[in-house]
């Protein structure tokens, strides 16, 4: 049995966390926002690195052939069953007939759908409508607890707050670290104004709009880092996880990880500010954002098994 | 010149190419054996990338600056390699 996609929305692919080797040829360059992908996991009871389906813009649609808990994460996107209302960073369990569909967001650009016990394809990760997602059921004895749970009420009425979260995705402002063969000028100009999103090449890179850079091209061919922020046509353009293995656009910085999640994010019109920062302020702001993504999960964990107290009461 | 190329890479860059069989031998000699905080390398004609993760360094050491630890590392591998930086 497995879980079918009725319609595959506008790109919808099965993800790992982080890149990984296929030999089906399937491209694995891990998921964009890595923090709803291993929100979403969470929560579900699954290791953090259990592959998702990473749905971009328009998500996909998908009918149930068994009972099946999944939670959804990322982009807020509000999901209907049977007139239920389906929301991000809850838990659910949906039964064999049931289909889920997606309706308006009010903000955000992908949205990550985890399956307790896992999920595989067998041919391309990239899913199209009529294709089959296969369930592992690799269930562990806390699936089994969250699955008795759920059978009682289909939903839990608590998830991961909206304000919870507001600190990592609602802010406008990324911190780009600087290179040292870049003068200083290109970053005063960098920070002074305000861009927009154009555009997203999917999953390869962003295209910003906004007060030109003139920035000279020294001819260096620079490999392609998730994050590193290029010269193009005097605009900068954001690279992403499927951005190409090496280019000779002139590399201006790189935009930390702790800040990749909401750039994920972002879609057309979005606005986009730099801060400038050294590599040494960038790790003790990675050291932080860590330490706050380890207490989210505890917090997860803590209510989970507060529930899972209750039942058994 | 090398630097960290934001919070997960470390970058050697020169404005010279780098011959061709020198970055062959370099991704062999990355390949073949294992390496404490240096995951991945990725090399272009001016450039020699390492990712590495910052939080394992971090974790090991109880610092916030794992920078100096991640690129003693990179210098080994070169001197290793017989690469002058």
């Amino acid at each position: 049995m497995s879980l079918i996609v009725q319609d595959s929305g506008l790109l919808t692919l099965m993800q790992t966390l982080d890149p990984t080797d296929s030999s089906a040829g399937n491209e694995y360059n891990g998921a964009c926002d890595r923090l709803a992908h291993q929100l979403a996991n969470r929560l579900v009871g699954n290791d953090v690195a259990e592959p998702t389906i990473e749905m971009t813009l328009q998500p996909a649609t998908f009918k149930f052939t068994e009972p099946t808990i999944i939670a959804l994460s990322g982009a807020d996107f509000k999901g209907i069953c049977r007139e239920r209302e389906i929301f991000t960073n809850r838990i659910y369990l949906f039964d064999r007939g049931d289909e889920l569909v997606f309706e308006s967001k009010s903000r955000g650009n992908r949205l990550y759908m985890a399956v307790a016990g896992g999920i595989e394809v067998e041919g391309s990760n990239v899913l199209q409508s009529g294709d089959e997602v296969t369930m592992r059921r690799n269930y562990t004895a806390h699936h089994d607890e969250i699955f008795n749970m759920m059978k009682r009420r289909s939903k839990v009425n608590w998830g991961v707050d909206t304000y919870a979260l507001v600190e990592v995705y609602l802010s406008d402002t990324y911190h780009l670290v600087k290179r040292p063969d870049v003068p200083e000028e290109i970053y005063d100009a960098l920070e002074s104004g305000e861009y927009t999103v154009r555009n997203e090449k999917n999953r390869v890179a962003l295209y910003i709009r906004g007060p030109e850079i003139d920035f000279e091209n020294a001819g260096v061919e620079h490999a392609g880092v998730k994050g590193g922020v290029h010269i193009a046509d005097n605009q900068p353009v954001l690279a992403l996880n499927d951005f190409n293995k090496h280019t000779t656009a002139p590399q201006v910085g790189t935009i930390p990880s702790y800040h990749m999640h909401k750039l994920a994010q972002k879609s057309a019109d979005s606005k986009i500010h730099f801060k400038c920062i050294d590599a040494a302020d960038a790790h003790a702001n990675l050291y932080a954002h860590h330490l706050w993504v380890k207490s989210l999960f505890k917090a997860i964990d803590y209510k989970l098994s507060k529930e899972l107290v209750k039942e058994k009461m | 010149m090398i630097f960290a190329n934001g919070d997960c890479y470390i970058t050697y860059q020169q404005g010279d190419l780098i011959d061709k069989n020198v970055r062959r031998d370099i991704e062999k000699g990355f390949m073949e054996k294992a390496h404490q905080y240096l995951d991945e390398l990725m090399t272009t004609e001016h450039t020699l990338t390492f990712k590495y993760s910052p939080i394992k360094v971090m974790e090991s050491h109880n610092t916030i600056e794992p920078f100096d630890l991640a690129v003693d590392e990179v210098r080994r591998f070169l001197t290793r390699m017989e690469f002058s930086i």
